[in-house]
C-alpha cells in the first residue's frame, strides 16, 4: 500500500495553485471591488466575475469578495455561479459593489451530489438520476420507498405486499450483481414475504452516514430534501467496497441562514381499502361444491370420514352431547341432529342470527343445517392512517435550524396489522468562525409495528379457510380456524401479544475549515445507534381447543447495532485562467460497526399477566425433568472497515468535463492477503452544445459522457472466510458441527461498469432527454459454487464467476402543454436489463452449468441440460409441465391412460390414474413416461423492461398529479389459486370463483376446458393437477409448475392521482399564515394486465397470494406560518 | 473543532502509519471459525456428540427402510414418496447422497484433526476414535444398502478441491465398514476401563453396538454381496458378543417401544428423541388426529392427537403385513396396530408401534427410534444359523422371540427354506415399523428366501431396481460418477 499517495498529490497540486494564482495576477488601471452574497446574506465563493466582452475575469473569495481591474470604457460585470441567476451590473466608480445572487430555480434542482463533492448537473458526467422533490409530497404510504415506483430510469423497486410500513425486498438498481435480487421460493420474516433474494441492495447515504438500505423504510418521506440515485461507476466508485449495486443518497431538510422563522404543519389521513380482493365463493356454493366434489372423485381419499366424520368444514358428524356443535370447528351439521342434541330453541336462536338449512345435495331429503362465517369480511377492513408533521426552521446569519417531528399511525387493511411511527429531526448549521462552519444533524426514530406474525399460517393459508370453519365460538371466543399453520386471524389476535420496537438515534457532528482560498478540510464523525426489540407472548389457550406445539410461550429478542463513522476530506477548488475548473479531494473513511443480540425465550408459564419471562426454568414432565427454555442466545457482530480515497473533476469553460475517483478499501470480514482492493474510475464528458460551432436552433443542449469503473461488494460473513462451526443438541448433550467450509482466497466481488450516455434538451429546454447505454460485469461474485455430492457441504462460498447486466436507460421530462397558465409536465421513463452469466468456474460440464437438471429439447430431439446457472444464459428462468388441455370423458383419460404413465401424479393417484377433468400433460419426449425430462420452458422470473410516468398538470393554485409505472417480461405462476382448485391435504380451504366457472372442468363430456377439475387433496392423493413442482421451476413445496398456471405479469399500475390547491396568499394572510395547500390523493388505482391472479407485482416467479397492497384514499393539507 | 480534527485524524494516521492490516482485525466473538476450532481436546466430544444428530436422521428416514417394503398403505392422508409406489428413475425419486457425505465428511474432520492431540486422559481419546468409526461404517452402511456401490470418500476436505471419486464396488465399501468397525472394536477393547457389558449411553455407539452393527453389516454382506459362510460366522461371533452385553429382553412387548432406551434393558442403540430436542420421528405421519377417527367406538384405545399437525394419519398398516401375525393371541398385535372401529364398522388399522408420549396438550411423536435390540440380535442370528443351515440353531434363537410374544413353540417345518422364511415372517412381525423392513426384503430376496418382486404388492410386474438412482445433481457434478444398475 502506498501510504503517502493522497497527501502527496494534494501537496503537489497546492503548490501548482500557488504558482498559478502568483502568475495570473497582476495589476492593470481601474480596480473595482466588492462582495457577493445569496439572498440570505451570505457571501458566496467562487462566483465567476468578469467584464463583459473582454477576457478578463475573476472569482470571489471564500468571504464573497473580489477585485478585477480592468480599462475597458463604462464597464459591465457579469457575476455567474452554477446554482444562482447570471447578473449584469454597471458598477458606479469608486464604490464598493454589494451584489445579491438569487437562487436559480431550475438550477437548484440540478445539483448533484456525486461522492464527496457537489457538482452541478451541466458538469457532472456521472449517471445521476434525482427525484423530483414533488414525488415525496403528502404520500400515503409512510415508507418514501413507495414513493420511488416507477419515477427513475433502472431502478427497480419490487413491493410484494401492502403490510403497513412495508417497503421493497430489494431496491434493485440496473439488475444489481447478484442474479437473485427478486428473490425466489417464498418464506417470511418479521411480517414480510421474503423469498430466498439475495440481497442487491444499494448503499443508502442519509445525511452523509452510510447506511442498510432497509434504513429508508423508516425515514420519514416529510423530512427529505433530496433524493439521488447513483448508477455508474463515475458516482458509485468513488464508495469502493459498497458501491457495487448502486447509491441513494438522501439529504434530509435544514434550515436557512438570514431566514425568518417558518412554522410549518401538516396532516393528513388516509383510508385504506382493499385493492385486488380475494373472492372466495360462498358457503351454501362451497357446500354443494365440496360435499358433490368429493362424492364423486376417484381420488382414494376417505369420503366417509370427510362427509360423515366431520372430516372436513363442509362434512358432517353425529353430535352426541350438549355444546359440541357449538365447539366444533365445523359450521356444517345435520339439522335433525343438532336439533336433537341441542334442542329446538337453540336451532331457532341460530336461524335468527344467521345460519340457514338445505338440502344435503348428495343425499337428498336430509336437511344440512350450516353457517357463513362471512370470515372475508371480517378479516379486510378499511384501515385508516393519521400522519402529521410539525417543521419549525429559519436561521440567522450565524446559525440556521430545522427541527421536525413526524406521528405516524397507518392501519392496515388486514384485521390488526398497524405501523406507528415516531420521529424528530434536527438540522443545525452554525458558522463558528469566518472560515469555519459547523453542521449538527440529529435525528431519531420509534417505530412498533404489528405486522401478520406468521405470514404463512395467518395470511397465505389462513384467509384461505372456508367460509364453512367457525370463526367464533358460542361463547364469543375464538377458535383455532383449522389449525396452527391454518390460523383464524382473530385466535392470534386474542392470545398472542407481541411488541415491537425499533428505536434510532443518528447523530453527526460535520465541519468545513476554509484553510485557504478554496482549500477546506472536512472532517465528521456519526455515530449510529439502532436498538430492537421483539416481545411476544401467547397466552394460554382454552383446553378444550388444539393446543400450539410450545405453550404459553414468551420469547424476547434484542438487537443492539453500532455504527460509528469517520470521515475525513481535503478538497481544493481552483480556477485556472478563468475557464480551468479543478476540484481535488482527498479523504479517509473509517466505519466500525457492532451488533450485539440476546434471544432468549420461555414455555409453560404460569401466568398471562406479565410478557417478560419469570419462568422456573425446569418443569417436570412425565416424570421427566424438561427445560422451559425454548432459546437461549446471545451474539456479538463486529465488522470494520477502513477507506482512503481520491476524487478529482476538471472542465474547460464546462465544455470539456473529465472527472475520476480512486479508493483503496479494507474489510475486516477477508482474509488478511485479501482484506484490501482498489476501485477506481474515470470519466469524461463533453458539452457540445459550448462549442462555437453548435447551431442546431430546436436542441440547445448536447452533452455526451462516458464512464468506466469498479466498484465492489463486501456483503460476506467472516465464516465464509474462516468456516463456521456451530451448536447442536444430542440426547440432552451439546454437540458442535462445522457449518461450512471455509474459503480463505475469497476476493473482493468486483463490478466494472462501462456507461455511454448522451443528454439532450431541445426547445429551450422543454424537452429534456437523457438516453444511458451500460455494460456493468461483476466479476468474482461471492455465491456459493456447487461442490461434488460427496463433499460434506453442498456448496461453498467462493469466487464464482462473471454476471453481466446490459442495458439501456431513458429518461424523457417535458413540458408539454404551457397555455395561459395551464402547465402539463410530464416524465417518462423506460429501462430494459438484460442479465446474463458470463463465465463460470470450469466444472467440465457444458457451459460450465451449475445446477439445472436435464430436459428434453423438442426441437433438437434430444436431452439438454437446463436450468441453473451457465454460461451465456439468462438467469432465473422458469419450467413447468405443459398442459395440453382437460380430459373430457373418462374413456378419453382411459385411451391416455394405456400409453401414458405420469410418475409425477401422487403416489395414490398414480394406481387411480386419469379420468375425465384431469390435465392431459404433454409427453415431451414421448417415452410413455411423465417425469422431470418433460419440463418445458415458460418464461422467466424478473421483469427486463420498467419504467413508469409521472404527469403534472397545474393551473393557477391547482395541481393535479397522475403516476403510472410498469414493468415487463416476467412470469408468474398463480399459486394461490392452483392451491385453492387443487388443494394439498388441507381439506379446508376455500374455493375460487373459478371451481364454478366457465373456463373449469365440472362434468364429464366439458370439452375444451382451461382448468382441471376442482379437488381435494391433489398433492396428497390426486393427479397433482394444480401442485406439481418441476425441479427447473418454482419447486416450492406445493409450488404449481404447471403451464395452465402460468401467465405473464406484464402490467402497467396506475399508481397515483392526486389534485391540489395552493389557498391564495390573500386569503391566508388574513389569518397571519402565510400559506395553505390542501390535497386530496388515490394510490393504487389499479392495473392494466391480463394477469388473473392477485399481485402482477411479483417478480419471483410465484405468487402465493398474502397481503395485496391497498388502494389508498388520502386527504391532507399543509399550513405554514 | 480542534478536537473534532483531532479526534477524526487518528483513523487517518492509523491507515497512514502502516497499521493497514491491523486496524481490521476482528476477533470474531460470536463464530467458531476453522482458526479457533479443535485446538482444544475438548473440542472433540461435542463434535462427535454433534455427528450423531445425522445417525438420528437416518434412523428416522424411513423411505429408505420402509417405504419400499410391503408394511404400509395410506391412512386417512398420503404422505408416500414415489419409493413406496416403486416408480423409481433417475427423473423422479432419485437420491442426493449429499447428507450421507456431511455426515461422512464429518467423521472424516474429526479422525484428522484429533491426530497430533494427545489426549490428558487416553481413554477419552479411545472413545471418540471407536465412536466416530462406528458413525463412519453406520453412514456408509446405511448408504450402501439404497445405492450399493458407493465412492469412498475419507479424507477430510477442507476448502474447494475435492477429489471426483468414481463409486468404489458395494464389496469394498463393505471392506471399509468392516475394518472401521474392527478398528472401533480394537480401540473400545484397549480403553483402560474397558467392559463389555457397559453402555455408558444407548444413544451412542459401545461395545455392544458396535458388534451389532458390524453382525448387521456382516449378514447383508453374506446375503446380498455374497460374502456367504465366512460373513454368516462371522455375524454369529459378533452376534454372540452382543448378548453377553447384559442386555435382556423386556418381558412385556408394550415396554419395547414405551420405555425410553435409556432405561430399556433389551436397546442396544436407539435414536434420541424429545419434543423439546428433535421434535416428531416418523411416526408423526402414523399417528391419526381427532377429527379423522372421532366418533371411534374403541376411540381411546386409538393414540391419537388433538392437532393434526402432530399426527398426520397418514400411514396404516398394510393387510399383508397384519396377515404375518398369524397367531392370534400374538402379544405384539396391541403394539403393533389397533384397527378403528366405527358404528359403521372396522375401518382403519392404526400403527401403534410408536405411539409417542402424551403430554398435557397433545401426545407427540416422540420415542426413541430404536436401531438395535436384543430381540434382533436374537432373529439376526437365527438368520445367521439358517443360512448356515444350522436350523436348530436357528429355530432356538427364534423361539427366544416367540416365547415372549406368546406364540407358542414352533412347530413349523425345520428345512432351511421354511426356517429362513419364517425369520423373515417373525422379522416382519418383531419389527414392523422400525425401519428395517425393506433392507430385511433385500436380503432374504438375496439369499433366495423370497422374490421380491412378487412379494411386495408395488413391485409386482415392475422392474425398478432395488438400489436406487442417484440424481442428476449428482451425477453433474461428479463426472466419474456412474448410474445405478439397471436405470
Amino acid at each position: 500500500m502506498k501510504r503517502n499517495f493522497f497527501p502527496l498529490r494534494g501537496r503537489l497540486f497546492f503548490l501548482l495553485a500557488l504558482l498559478l494564482s502568483s502568475f495570473f495576477s497582476h495589476a492593470q488601471t481601474a480596480l473595482i471591488n466588492g462582495k457577493v452574497a445569496d439572498s440570505s446574506g451570505a457571501p458566496l465563493d467562487h462566483v465567476s466575475v468578469r467584464v463583459k466582452g473582454t477576457k478578463t475575469g475573476t472569482a470571489t473569495g471564500a468571504d464573497g469578495s473580489f477585485t478585477i481591474s480592468t480599462n475597458a470604457r463604462n464597464p459591465v460585470l457579469v457575476f455567474s455561479r452554477v446554482g444562482y441567476t447570471t447578473q449584469e451590473i454597471v458598477p458606479a466608480q469608486n464604490t464598493s459593489l454589494a451584489i445579491t445572487l438569487a437562487i436559480s430555480k431550475d438550477e437548484l434542482t440540478d445539483v448533484v451530489i456525486v461522492g464527496y463533492m457537489q457538482q452541478s448537473r451541466t458538469r457532472t458526467t456521472a449517471a445521476i438520476s434525482k427525484l423530483l422533490p414533488d414525488e415525496l409530497k403528502n404520500t400515503s404510504n409512510p415508507n418514501p420507498v413507495q414513493a420511488l415506483q416507477g419515477k427513475i430510469a433502472g431502478v427497480s423497486i419490487p413491493i410484494t405486499g401492502g403490510q403497513p410500513g412495508s417497503g421493497a425486498t430489494n431496491i434493485i438498481i440496473r439488475g444489481g450483481t447478484k442474479p437473485n435480487g427478486y428473490g425466489s421460493g417464498v418464506s417470511t420474516s418479521g411480517g414480510n414475504v421474503l423469498g430466498s433474494a439475495d440481497d442487491v441492495s444499494p448503499l443508502v447515504v442519509i445525511d452523509g452516514v452510510f447506511r442498510v438500505a432497509s434504513a429508508m423504510n423508516d425515514l420519514n418521506p416529510d423530512d427529505i430534501e433530496s433524493l439521488q440515485v447513483m448508477k455508474d461507476a463515475a458516482s458509485t466508485a468513488i464508495y469502493g467496497a459498497q458501491g457495487a449495486n448502486g447509491v441513494i443518497v438522501i439529504k434530509t431538510k435544514g434550515g436557512k441562514f438570514n431566514s425568518k422563522m417558518s412554522l410549518s404543519l401538516n396532516h393528513r389521513s388516509t383510508w385504506e381499502t382493499q385493492a385486488r380482493s380475494y373472492n372466495y365463493i360462498n358457503a351454501e356454493q362451497y357446500l354443494r361444491l365440496a360435499r358433490t366434489t368429493v362424492k364423486n372423485t376417484f381420488d382414494a381419499i376417505d369420503k366417509n370420514n370427510l362427509l360423515n366424520n366431520g372430516g372436513f368444514s363442509a362434512g358432517t358428524r353425529l353430535y352426541t352431547t350438549k355444546g359440541q356443535y357449538g365447539q366444533d370447528i365445523n359450521l356444517t351439521a345435520l339439522y335433525d341432529n343438532v336439533v336433537a342434541i341441542e334442542g329446538q330453541g337453540y336451532v331457532d336462536n341460530l336461524l335468527t342470527k344467521g345460519w340457514k338449512t338445505m338440502d344435503d345435495p348428495i343425499n337428498p331429503g336430509t336437511k344440512l343445517l350450516y353457517a357463513d362465517n362471512n370470515y372475508q369480511d371480517l378479516l379486510w377492513n378499511t384501515g385508516i392512517t393519521q400522519n402529521d408533521n410539525v417543521a419549525i426552521n429559519g436561521g440567522s446569519d450565524r446559525a440556521s435550524y430545522n427541527v421536525a417531528f413526524g406521528n405516524t399511525n397507518q392501519a392496515g387493511i388486514f384485521a390488526g396489522t398497524r405501523y406507528k411511527r415516531y420521529n424528530a429531526l434536527g438540522n443545525f448549521s452554525f458558522k463558528a468562525s469566518d472560515n469555519f462552519k459547523l453542521d449538527v444533524m440529529l435525528s431519531y426514530q420509534n417505530i412498533r409495528p404489528n405486522y401478520v406474525e406468521n405470514f404463512q399460517n395467518e395470511l397465505i393459508r389462513g384467509i384461505r379457510i372456508t367460509p364453512l370453519i367457525r370463526i367464533f365460538k358460542d361463547n364469543g371466543d375464538p377458535t383455532v380456524g383449522e389449525i396452527y399453520t391454518v390460523r383464524n386471524r382473530f385466535h392470534a389476535l386474542k392470545y398472542d401479544d407481541t411488541r415491537v420496537t425499533t428505536e434510532r438515534y443518528t447523530s453527526r457532528v460535520g465541519g468545513d475549515w476554509s484553510i485557504l482560498k478554496g482549500l477546506h478540510f472536512r472532517p465528521s464523525v456519526s455515530y449510529f445507534m439502532e436498538d430492537f426489540r421483539y416481545l411476544f407472548m401467547r397466552k394460554a389457550t382454552p383446553a378444550s381447543e388444539i393446543q400450539p406445539s410450545t405453550q404459553r410461550q414468551k420469547s424476547e429478542y434484542t438487537n443492539n447495532a453500532r455504527q460509528l463513522m469517520i470521515d475525513q476530506v481535503l478538497q481544493y477548488d481552483i480556477t485556472v485562467a478563468d475557464d480551468h475548473h479543478f476540484t481535488v479531494l482527498g479523504g479517509v473513511n473509517y466505519t466500525h460497526t457492532t451488533a450485539s443480540s440476546i434471544s432468549i425465550g420461555s414455555q409453560r408459564a404460569s401466568n398471562d399477566y406479565i410478557y417478560t419471562i419469570n419462568e422456573p426454568a425446569t418443569t417436570v414432565i412425565n416424570g421427566v425433568t424438561t427445560s422451559n427454555v425454548t432459546d437461549f442466545n446471545t451474539t456479538l457482530g463486529e465488522t470494520k472497515s477502513a477507506s482512503m480515497f481520491g476524487q478529482f473533476s476538471y472542465d474547460y469553460k464546462s465544455r470539456y468535463l473529465l472527472s475520476g475517483a480512486l479508493r483503496y478499501d479494507g474489510y475486516s470480514n477477508f482474509a488478511p492477503e485479501n482484506k484490501y482492493a482498489w476501485f477506481p474510475s474515470i470519466s469524461a464528458g463533453w458539452n457540445v452544445h459550448e462549442e462555437k460551432f453548435w447551431n442546431i436552433k430546436f436542441m440547445n443542449a448536447l452533452k455526451l459522457r462516458a464512464s468506466w469503473g469498479g466498484t465492489g461488494n463486501s456483503k460476506l460473513s467472516i465464516t465464509d472466510t474462516y468456516g463456521g462451526y456451530s451448536a447442536t443438541q444430542y440426547a440432552l448433550g451439546s454437540g458442535i458441527l462445522r457449518s461450512n467450509l471455509s474459503n480463505p482466497n475469497l476476493k473482493w466481488e468486483a463490478t466494472v461498469t462501462t456507461d455511454l450516455a448522451f443528454d439532450a434538451s431541445f426547445f429551450n429546454s422543454r424537452l429534456n432527454l437523457t438516453v444511458d447505454f451500460y455494460d456493468k460485469r461483476t466479476k468474482d461474485r461471492l455465491s456459493p459454487k456447487p461442490l461434488p455430492s460427496e463433499s460434506p457441504f453442498p456448496s461453498i462460498t467462493y469466487n464464482n464467476g462473471e454476471l453481466q447486466n446490459k442495458g439501456v436507460e431513458i429518461e424523457l421530462g417535458a413540458t408539454v402543454l404551457k397555455l395561459k397558465g395551464f402547465t402539463w409536465k410530464t416524465n417518462v421513463s423506460f429501462a430494459f436489463n438484460r442479465a446474463l452469466i458470463t463465465k463460470l468456474p470450469s466444472n467440465g460440464r457444458a457451459k460450465n452449468r451449475q445446477g439445472g437438471d436435464i430436459v428434453y429439447d423438442a426441437a433438437a430431439k434430444s436431452l439438454v441440460e437446463a436450468g441453473g446457472f451457465a454460461e451465456g444464459e439468462r438467469p432465473y428462468g422458469l419450467w413447468g409441465y405443459k398442459v395440453d388441455g382437460v380430459f373430457a370423458t373418462d374413456a378419453e383419460a382411459a385411451a391416455w391412460n394405456a400409453k401414458v404413465k405420469d410418475n409425477l401424479a401422487s403416489p395414490q393417484g398414480i394406481i387411480v390414474g386419469k379420468h375425465a377433468g384431469d390435465f392431459i400433460f404433454r409427453d415431451v419426449n414421448s417415452d410413455g413416461i411423465i417425469d422431470t425430462k418433460d419440463q418445458v420452458f415458460m418464461g422467466y422470473r424478473n421483469p427486463d423492461k420498467i419504467g413508469g410516468m409521472q404527469n403534472t398538470f397545474s393551473y393557477k393554485g391547482l395541481s393535479l398529479r397522475f403516476t403510472m409505472d410498469y414493468a415487463l417480461g416476467h412470469t408468474i405462476a398463480n399459486g394461490a389459486l392452483a392451491r385453492s382448485l387443487g388443494q394439498g391435504r388441507a381439506f379446508n380451504e376455500g374455493a375460487p370463483p373459478e371451481a364454478l366457472g366457465s373456463d373449469i372442468w365440472q362434468k364429464s363430456g366439458d370439452a375444451g376446458k382451461k382448468y382441471a377439475r376442482f379437488s381435494f387433496a391433489d398433492f396428497d392423493f390426486g393427479q397433482r393437477n394444480y401442485l406439481r413442482g418441476a425441479t427447473l421451476g418454482n419447486n416450492a413445496s406445493y409450488s404449481t409448475d404447471v403451464s395452465a398456471m402460468f401467465d405473464k405479469g406484464d402490467f402497467l399500475a396506475f399508481r397515483e392521482l392526486s389534485l391540489a390547491y395552493d389557498i391564495p396568499a390573500g386569503v391566508m394572510r388574513k389569518i397571519h399564515a402565510t400559506g395553505l395547500n390542501v390535497f386530496f390523493s388515490v394510490y393504487n388505482l389499479g392495473y392494466l394486465t391480463g394477469y388473473k391472479g392477485l399481485n402482477p407485482e411479483i417478480y419471483s416467479g410465484y405468487d402465493p397470494g398474502g397481503y395485496p397492497r391497498p388502494r389508498q384514499y388520502s386527504l391532507g393539507g399543509t399550513l405554514r406560518f | 473543532m480542534r478536537k473534532i480534527f483531532f479526534l477524526s485524524s487518528i483513523p487517518a494516521l492509523l491507515v497512514l502509519a502502516g497499521g493497514c492490516k491491523k486496524i481490521l482485525e476482528v476477533t470474531p466473538q460470536s463464530s467458531i471459525t476453522e482458526q479457533t476450532y479443535f485446538k482444544n481436546e475438548g473440542d472433540f466430544d461435542p463434535y462427535v456428540t454433534g455427528i450423531y444428530t445425522f445417525m438420528r436422521s437416518f434412523a428416522n428416514n424411513i423411505t429408505y427402510g420402509t417405504e419400499r417394503s410391503e408394511e404400509l398403505i395410506s391412512g386417512s392422508n398420503s404422505r408416500f414418496t414415489v419409493a413406496w409406489s416403486q416408480i423409481i428413475t433417475p427423473a423422479s425419486g432419485a437420491i442426493n447422497y449429499n447428507d450421507w457425505y456431511k455426515a461422512i465428511g464429518h467423521c472424516n474432520l474429526l479422525l484428522d484433526r484429533i491426530k497430533p492431540f494427545a489426549f490428558s486422559s487416553a481413554d477419552t481419546k479411545k472413545r471418540i476414535l471407536a465412536e466416530t468409526y462406528c458413525l463412519r461404517a453406520y453412514c456408509f452402511f446405511h448408504l450402501t444398502r439404497i445405492i450399493g456401490d458407493a465412492p469412498l470418500m475419507l479424507q477430510a476436505i477442507t476448502d474447494e478441491n475435492v477429489p471426483l471419486l468414481a463409486r468404489s464396488p458395494a464389496t469394498e465399501v463393505m471392506k471399509q465398514i468392516q475394518l472401521d468397525i474392527d478398528t472401533a472394536l480394537i480401540v473400545f477393547k484397549s480403553m483402560s476401563t474397558f467392559s463389555a457389558t457397559s453402555y455408558p449411553s444407548k444413544y451412542r455407539f459401545a461395545y455392544g453396538s458396535a458388534q451389532a452393527l458390524k453382525a448387521d453389516a456382516k449378514l447383508w454382506s453374506a446375503k446380498v454381496l455374497g460374502g456367504g459362510t465366512s460373513d454368516f460366522n462371522d455375524a454369529i461371533t459378533a452376534l454372540t458378543e452382543v448378548e453377553s452385553t447384559g442386555v435382556s429382553l423386556n418381558t412385556d412387548f408394550k415396554n419395547v417401544s414405551g420405555i425410553r432406551a435409556a432405561t430399556n434393558t433389551e436397546d442396544i442403540l436407539a435414536a434420541y428423541f424429545q419434543r423439546d430436542e428433535a421434535g416428531a420421528n416418523y411416526g408423526l405421519n402414523a399417528l391419526p388426529f381427532l377429527t379423522i377417527v372421532q366418533g371411534a367406538l374403541n376411540l381411546d384405545s386409538i393414540p391419537y392427537v388433538k392437532a393434526s399437525g402432530n399426527g398426520q394419519g397418514a400411514y396404516q398398516i398394510s393387510a399383508k403385513s397384519k396377515a404375518l401375525f398369524t397367531t392370534s393371541g400374538d402379544k405384539r398385535i396391541p403394539y403393533t396396530w389397533i384397527t378403528e372401529r366405527q358404528s359403521s364398522g372396522p375401518k382403519i388399522s392404526w400403527i401403534t408401534k410408536y405411539p409417542g408420549s402424551v403430554y398435557t396438550d397433545d401426545r407427540i411423536s416422540d420415542n426413541d427410534i430404536i436401531i438395535y435390540r436384543l430381540a434382533d440380535i436374537f432373529l439376526m442370528k437365527a438368520e445367521a444359523y439358517a443360512a448356515l443351515n444350522n436350523t436348530t440353531q436357528a429355530i432356538i434363537y427364534l423361539q427366544k422371540v416367540r416365547t415372549r410374544a406368546g406364540t407358542g413353540t414352533y412347530s413349523g417345518a425345520t428345512d432351511k427354506a421354511s426356517v429362513e422364511k419364517e425369520i423373515l415372517d417373525e422379522r416382519g412381525r418383531e419389527f414392523y415399523f422400525e425401519n428395517k423392513r425393506w433392507y430385511d426384503l433385500v436380503k432374504f430376496h438375496y439369499g433366495g428366501t423370497i422374490n421380491v418382486y412378487t412379494y411386495v404388492p408395488n413391485l409386482v410386474g415392475k422392474t425398478t431396481p432395488l438400489f436406487w438412482p442417484l440424481n442428476t445433481t449428482v451425477l453433474a457434478n461428479n463426472s466419474k460418477l456412474k448410474q445405478t444398475d439397471g436405470y
